[in-house]
């Protein structure tokens, strides 16, 4: 909806004010300004839109594309120093798209399908006959040392006429108005799924403005994606099965990995769900193996197989190289591909164009030099202090070094480092791409501006994505366009009409004969299993924490009666609940008992500590990220939520108990939202059973040892009140429970309630009536005839509540303990906590941990 | 000569190992001017798959996949091999080897083949340390082979060997500073050298005659894997030369892959999944003339108790 403000006094036009702010720099390469200082011509009809809309209304929808992003949970990771998890970031996006008229880039799209044909060539070349090596075109240092270059890869080749599947060219405009590239990403190019998300809010957030602006769709390239992926199945495969190897929830684009997986329709698998088995690749899923005929990886070549790359790699599949080679497989982009981000090769591709395509490129590369070549090293030495110098290599930790930043001293450091090792190093001109206006802090600001183009293979030709991602410098206009640097994004619009071909109409027909993968892959299964467990212990951990307070904060002060009693009671039984020992238990347990503030707040905030509400949440939401393909996009509205709330924890503020008390009613609010998703929008399969198995399991174990810690023992009549009236708040029965027994407080009511009622969704009997129903279920997809083992502990445990009668159970003995009641609680956990294995055990067998083996080249003798 | 080598690798593990993948460079092919009679490669327990294919460097590479728990994994390699044409190329002071060496350094026109055993590679880096140390025998206008025959005799004086010194990823750098190491630094040492001063010398792994001739000494690296070095002599070709043993490699050598480095080709390397802590290693080497009245030997050597990499 574009609500136009009706006072002209809130107006203020945020494109003219851009000019204006503009104007005072002189001329500027700006993508919004011409050479005159006026607006682009293709810019009037938005700059006449934003007009309308007001700054205000601009900012408000700039908040609105914000918490579009959040529930959605666009996010990506920026890696943490060493062996620290990444730090995960919402994706910045601009309200603003980066606008390209039609001509311009009929040009552009010519210029990238050319790069794109011409390093195909190459890459078909230095893993084939390499020509350009013998013939000196590619100076051979160049290639033959990089890491990159991976001769386990020689001579593997995918079926069709293109080897490089996807291919992605870093484009800018440069100082004459002119598009310019700074490089490719070949290995497996990242962003796609992010100018998809990109298109889709801006659509959303602005859909009016995008309706009448004629902006080119992104679907049937990604269409065409699939048809390129398919296509490069092994022969013979009639509907291939694709999966996407991700590089694990710690990669930096590991959300973009799930996105893409599920976008596409493929499963999002790692590493360790794949094994190779007679020369195939084969995914585990808990109901049988199957073969693969196509994976699309996300992760670097080298992490692709322990055996014949990186033995250190715990993320590939030990022998997929060989599985390559045989053409059991195909990889895409095939591994070899990497060594086309070479930077050194990207300096010479004007000349390579001329050599194997026999023409010239179609837009320049910005200028740079390889330090391995005398001339070029000398021009770099020369002119460090006014070059960008970066690592040959993009496996190198080391990014591109802005010289012009250097000190002296620092300058001398480099040129040693060059010096010592120039095949390694590139210096390249320093690049101003033109500006763009970016909304920050409430106002239009020119940045640097990038955009990632992306072409797939179309048959013997390439198509390209009309667009692309958009990405510029944040906060700092110093600083260079990368994520680690807080860019933003926008969303690129291409100005002109689709033409809907034949062609695309075959291509859906192709695209759509992929195997649907029915049966759950196994890591997927497992982690919704957790989830399941996560999700059930946060919310119970709330509840129990709430049932605390509110019960300390009916404390008379100073009351040394059955109040604090009780109140004593349950933050004993708190520990032994979430066993977070020492707590209210071990040493020093009387001055927590006597102050419980700060442990219970740990209990609430600390993620570092299992048993804690944060430790709970934190791991749920991995298992979440771990099966983003498995779930309903809605789910990211409630995780977003919850999230947020999460992060926004202050230790140190002042009204701790007030925001404690709000922080747990708002996580109850979102894990309550997440169960009503799980019941209401998730389709009854094998995932869902785990999902709820886990629930069941977490629940059942949490009401036992609730019941066993507070009232296994006996209590004077009014503490064994209070009690009751707790354990029934922290399962939520507590209306039911006055309801029914409204004039008396009695232990055995409560247990009926919460132990053998078939009908309370909170009690015992009912998790375990679920959870055999679940077990039932997964048992029909079983590979094998056997029952699964977690089945006759269950029915064990059955049997053991259809014989429970609550007024034996809460029979006191002349000690004041409940022997039955103890009895029973402690067996129900002790075969609770089997099952959860035998589930383990049946459906997910983990994998042995991945060693490498190397012989030494000489054995010494024994030194006997 | 015509040699029978039988190779026997055996891995003891502490614990299960469900899944063992291995890559094996032990298969004697027809490198290096030998003919390779027959050959056999025996993985225990039965692999459920396995094959051979000749790598990027040439060498014979086979592939196996054991799938069924285990605690011991035994790879035998035999082959039986004729390297009687490498018997006349012990001097290497004959024809091109006369050379001045400076006219044997790689340049524009060299063959890519020969030319990527000239730059650096993982394990051996050129650097201005070796070629202080190669350049005393490396004098202005000297003949190829013999500044190469003094070179590979001064590493052999200036060397200990010593298998305590180094490990399988010692540096190269760190080599020439302990002055000691085992056959595979020896070799790294002397293509560092070759590589520094612009000639190309590649890895050569594979075995040396077991028994020596009466009266003479067994050698360093007979019973084991060896290594040594292959030089580029320009249109002489490449030969061979041992540094451990301060001599060519001729006709009592039997190749079995050559490499850049140690790192393209070791005799064997795999992934196993178990939660195995140690691993006893066995490797045993015979290399015997075929001669039926020739005693056989077959001596064992262990590794005792080296942990696994994790």
């Amino acid at each position: 909806m574009t609500n136009l403000p009706t006072s002209p006094a809130t107006i203020e036009d945020p494109t003219q004010a851009y000019i204006s702010d503009r104007a005072a720099a002189g001329a500027v390469n700006d993508e919004l300004i011409d050479r005159d200082g006026g607006l682009h011509s293709h810019w009037a009809p938005l700059a006449e839109a934003y007009r309308r809309l007001g700054s205000a209304e601009l900012r408000r929808r700039q908040d609105e594309i914000r918490i579009q992003v959040e529930r959605e949970g666009v996010s990506y990771n920026i890696p943490g120093p060493s062996a620290s998890p990444p730090a995960r970031r919402n994706w910045a996006l601009d309200p603003l798209p980066l606008v390209i008229p039609e001509d311009e880039w009929q040009a552009l799209e010519r210029g990238v399908a050319q790069r794109a044909e011409l390093l195909d060539a190459v890459l078909s070349d230095l893993h084939g006959p390499r020509r350009l090596l013998r013939d000196r075109i590619v100076p051979p240092a160049m290639v033959l040392s990089d890491a990159q270059y991976l001769r386990a890869a020689d001579g593997v080749t995918l079926p069709g006429p293109r080897q490089l599947v996807l291919a992605a060219t870093d484009l800018f405009r440069a100082a004459d108005g002119s598009w310019r590239s700074l490089g490719h990403r070949t290995q497996a190019p990242s962003g796609m799924a992010y100018a998809l998300d990109n298109r889709r809010v801006v659509a959303r957030v602005f859909p009016r403005l995008f309706r009448s602006s004629e902006v080119r769709r992104i679907g049937p390239f990604i269409r065409a994606y699939r048809t390129a992926i398919q296509a490069a199945s092994p022969p013979g495969r009639d509907s291939p099965t694709v999966v996407v190897l991700s590089a694990g929830s710690q990669s930096e684009t590991a959300y973009e990995h799930g996105a893409i997986a599920t976008r596409l329709g493929y499963p999002l698998v790692e590493g360790s769900d794949l094994r190779i088995r007679k020369g195939r690749v084969w995914l585990k899923t808990i109901s049988e193996q199957l073969p693969v005929d196509v994976i699309l990886r996300r992760l670097d070549a080298l992490s692709c197989d322990p055996l014949e790359l990186r033995p250190e790699s715990t993320l590939g599949v030990p022998g997929l190289v060989d599985a390559c080679r045989t053409g059991a497989v195909s990889v895409i982009n095939p591994l070899g591909a990497g060594v086309l981000e070479n930077a050194a090769l990207t300096s010479i591709l004007p000349r390579l164009a001329r050599s194997v395509l026999g023409e010239d490129l179609a837009f320049a590369t910005a200028e740079a030099w390889w330090c391995g070549e005398a001339t070029a090293r000398s021009h770099v030495l020369a002119n460090l202090g006014r070059l960008v110098v970066r690592p040959r290599s993009r496996a190198s930790l080391v990014h591109s070094i802005d010289t012009t930043r250097l000190a002296g001293a620092e300058l001398d450091q480099l040129r040693r480092r060059i010096e010592a090792e120039p095949t390694e190093w590139v210096g390249q001109e320093r690049i101003e791409p033109a500006t763009s206006p970016v909304l920050i802090g409430g106002r239009l600001r020119p940045r640097a501006t990038m955009l990632r183009s992306f072409a797939v293979a179309d048959g013997d030709s390439y198509r390209v994505m009309p667009g692309g991602l958009a990405r510029t410098a944040g906060d700092d206009p110093d600083q260079p366009v990368a994520n680690r640097l807080g860019a933003r994004s926008k969303d690129a619009w291409v100005l002109g009409t689709d033409v809907d071909s034949l062609a695309d109409g075959e291509r859906i027909r192709i695209a759509g004969a992929a195997t649907t993968i029915a049966s759950t892959p196994a890591r997927a299964a497992e982690n919704l299993f957790w989830l399941g467990r996560y999700a059930e212990r946060a919310e119970a951990t709330v509840r129990l924490l709430r049932a605390v307070a509110q019960r300390r904060a009916d404390l008379q002060p100073g009351s040394t009666g059955p109040d604090r009693e009780a109140v004593r009671h349950l933050l004993v039984a708190a520990t032994r609940i979430t066993g977070t020992w020492p707590g209210f238990v071990g040493d020093d347990a009387e001055a927590r008992l006597a102050e419980p503030g700060d442990e219970l707040r740990s209990l609430v905030i600390d993620p570092d500590r299992p048993g804690t509400v944060a430790h709970a949440v934190d791991r749920m939401l991995a298992a979440i990220e771990a099966v983003r393909d498995q779930l309903s996009v809605d789910t990211w509205l409630v995780v977003g939520s919850i999230q947020r709330r999460i992060e926004r924890l202050d230790p140190d503020d002042p009204e701790r108990d007030e925001a404690e008390a709000a922080l747990l009613d708002d996580l109850l609010h979102g894990l309550l939202s997440l169960s009503g998703l799980a019941t209401e929008s998730m389709v009854r399969d094998q995932g869902w059973h785990f999902m709820d198995a886990g629930r069941r399991i977490e629940r059942a174990l949490h009401v036992a040892a609730l019941v066993g810690e507070t009232v296994g023992s006996a209590n004077d009549f009014p503490t064994e009140g209070l009690l009751l009236e707790s354990v029934a708040a922290a399962t939520e029965s507590i209306v039911t429970y006055r309801r029914r027994y409204r004039w008396q407080a009695r232990t055995s009511a409560l247990l009926e309630l919460l132990i053998t009622d078939p009908g309370n969704p909170r009690s015992l009997r009912f998790q375990i009536d679920r959870l055999d129903d679940d077990l039932a279920h997964l048992r029909a997809s079983r590979p094998t005839a056997d029952a699964p083992s977690a089945t006759p502990l269950v029915l064990e445990l059955s049997r053991r509540l259809q014989d429970a009668d609550p007024d034996r159970l809460a029979a006191p003995d002349p000690d004041q303990r409940r022997p039955g009641l103890i009895d029973l609680t402690a067996t129900a956990r002790d075969l609770l906590r089997r099952a959860s294995d035998g589930v383990e055990a049946d459906y997910f067998t983990r994998q042995l941990p991945q060693q490498a083996v190397l012989a030494p080249v000489e054995v010494p003798r024994s030194r006997a | 000569m015509i040699y029978r080598i039988v190779h026997r690798t055996r891995y003891d593990y502490d614990a299960p190992v469900t899944v063992s993948v291995g890559e094996v460079r032990q298969l004697v092919t027809d490198l290096d001017g030998q003919r390779c009679i027959d050959r056999d490669l025996t993985v225990r327990p039965e692999p459920e798959h396995q094959r051979e294919r000749a790598d990027y460097f040439g060498n014979r590479v086979a592939l196996f996949s054991v799938r069924e728990p285990h605690t011991t994994l035994e790879v035998v390699a035999t082959a039986t091999v004729d390297t009687s044409a490498r018997a006349g190329s012990g001097a290497p002071v004959d024809g091109v080897a006369t050379e001045p060496w400076e006219r044997v350094t790689v340049g524009p026109g060299t063959d890519l083949e020969v030319l990527e055993y000239a730059i650096d590679s993982p394990l051996v880096v050129r650097s201005q340390d070796l070629v202080d140390y190669a350049r005393p025998s490396f004098s202005t206008g000297r003949p190829v082979g013999e500044a190469l025959v003094e070179l590979c005799s001064r590493i052999h004086a200036d060397f200990a060997f010593d298998p305590d010194a180094t490990e399988v990823d010692t540096p190269l750098e760190e080599v020439l500073v302990l002055r000691r190491g085992v056959c595979q630094d020896f070799a790294h040492v002397l293509i560092g050298c070759l590589r520094s001063l612009g000639l190309a010398a590649r890895y050569v792994s594979g075995y040396l005659e077991t028994d020596p001739p009466p009266g003479q000494e067994r050698l360093v690296g007979a019973d084991r894997t060896h290594a040594w070095v292959g030089v580029h002599l320009g249109a002489g070709g490449w030969f061979g030369i041992d540094p451990t043993n301060d001599q060519p490699a001729a006709a009592r050598y039997v190749t079995s892959a050559h490499g850049r480095d140690y790192g393209d080709v070791p005799p064997f390397k795999g992934v196993i999944f178990s939660e195995a802590e140690t691993s006893t290693l066995t490797v045993s080497v015979d290399v015997a003339p075929e001669d039926p009245d020739a005693e056989a030997s077959d001596t064992e050597t262990s590794d005792s108790e080296s942990p696994t990499s994790k």
